[in-house]
């Protein structure tokens, strides 16, 4: 049976152009050394654990790239669909990224017209995975909200709009804000 | 509900986004309303359906008082992107129309239209930027047709035969004679600022009849002061 890292022990050597190819998958079954991972900006990889099943693996996003080469990691279960999503529209890489920095006009705007344009091309399915995989945690005060009222008329289309409003109530309430104010006509 | 215009404030002092309403040209009994925000470039700007495909988003003329949104700081900063989004999304512009039904943005930010006629008047193009983004300021189905609405809406369709394909006008007619309900710029922009939306019309009558009153008194002052200024 093959073992399950733990993810965090996956670590990868660095490239020399400091750009990762995604990781071959033969190279992490039964795996049990610590191989170096060193993230880069604006990727994401998917990593496999177990070669007989991909439900444990996971796709990383790297949000923080310092001087220091120290990264934060944001992790994702692994869909079929999410992989997708991230190589079809790059942006969605870059809103999970970014979401809890996106806190006026300006930022938001241009994920604003993102959102709009898979919409208008009715590609719900990929817009109920963007929201499927919303963290509300790592979204800025205003994306709680906005995001939710830009899809709205759209939310019988999207299974998880619904389930990103109940989190995002209580989200809103974790961080002091009214929530039924807050997200009036749509509750 | 606080009233500003550049006697007593600045645009450049507006939070976020608020509500403009003016009388640009004193001798016509006719009021016109848009969206003011600040945009992604921190310049104000004046978001409003100025006529049959005249989708304008300039900044403002000192005719226009300015009231603030009944909303806190985080729907303000979403509703300020949407009205730019809305004017990037439509520079082709968005058709006149005295009839509010089947005409709005709510699918995806663009202008859509059941009929091929169908259009908005500035007023309603107001209501559907709220409506579109779950802010519900006007109770729709509780307006109704009033006799003298028919008044002004044959009005403005003299007056849109001069530029619109004879097609839209008999639409419009058609919509004039079954009855449309009539959304003045003044009522829209109390039920805008005012809590406990969304509004049928018998509340809004004496809030908006002030407001009226204010926008007459600012016109009025603001021709005496500037008595060469132009029309916008």
């Amino acid at each position: 049976m093959n073992s399950v890292q733990p993810f965090f022990a996956l670590t990868h050597p660095t490239s020399s152009n400091g750009v990762l190819p995604f990781f071959p998958p033969s190279k992490f079954y039964n795996n049990t050394a610590t191989l170096l991972f060193e993230p880069v900006q604006g990727t994401f990889q998917r990593i496999r654990t177990n070669k007989n099943s991909s439900t444990n693996d996971k796709i990383v996003l790297a949000i923080k790239v310092d001087r220091a080469k120290t990264s934060t990691l944001k992790i994702y279960d692994f869909s079929p669909e999410l992989q997708e999503l991230l190589i079809s529209e790059p942006w969605v890489t870059d809103f999970y990224q970014k979401a809890a920095q996106l806190n006026d006009t300006k930022s938001i705007l241009p994920y604003y017209k993102e959102i709009n344009k898979i919409i208008a091309e009715k590609k719900f399915k990929e817009c109920n995975c963007f929201i499927n995989n919303i963290k509300v945690a790592e979204l800025s005060d205003i994306l709680l909200v906005g995001i939710l009222r830009l899809t709205f008329s759209w939310k019988n289309e999207l299974p998880s709009w619904f389930a990103l409003l109940e989190n995002a109530k209580v989200e809103l309430g974790n961080r002091h804000y009214d929530s039924n104010s807050v997200l009036r006509g749509l509750i | 509900m606080k009233v500003n215009s550049v006697f007593n404030s600045s645009f450049e002092n507006i939070d976020t986004i608020c509500i403009a309403i003016g009388r640009p040209r004193r001798n016509l009994n006719q009021q016109h309303i848009g969206l003011l925000y600040i945009n992604t470039s921190n310049q104000v700007s004046f978001l409003h359906l100025a006529w049959h495909y005249e989708l304008r988003n300039d900044y403002p003329s000192n005719k226009y008082l300015w009231l603030d949104l009944n909303l806190d700081p985080l729907n303000k900063a979403h509703l300020a992107a949407v009205c730019e989004m809305v004017y990037d999304t439509n520079k082709a512009g968005i058709p006149y129309g005295i009839c509010l039904d089947g005409s709005g943005f709510a699918k995806n930010g663009k202008y859509t239209a059941e009929q091929i006629y169908a259009g908005l008047t500035c007023a309603t193009f107001v209501i559907q930027i709220f409506h579109s983004q779950g802010f519900y300021i006007i109770d729709i189905p509780k307006w109704y047709h009033k006799q003298e609405d028919k008044i002004w809406q044959k009005q403005i369709i003299q007056a849109l035969t001069a530029i619109a394909p004879e097609e839209h006008i008999q639409y419009q007619l058609r919509k004039i004679q079954k009855g449309s309900a009539r959304f003045k710029p003044e009522e829209v922009a109390v039920a805008a600022v005012l809590p406990d939306q969304p509004y049928a019309p018998e509340p809004l009558k004496i809030p908006a009849s002030k407001l009226l009153d204010l926008i007459i008194k600012h016109a009025d002052s603001f021709e005496l002061k500037h008595p060469t200024s132009a029309p916008p």
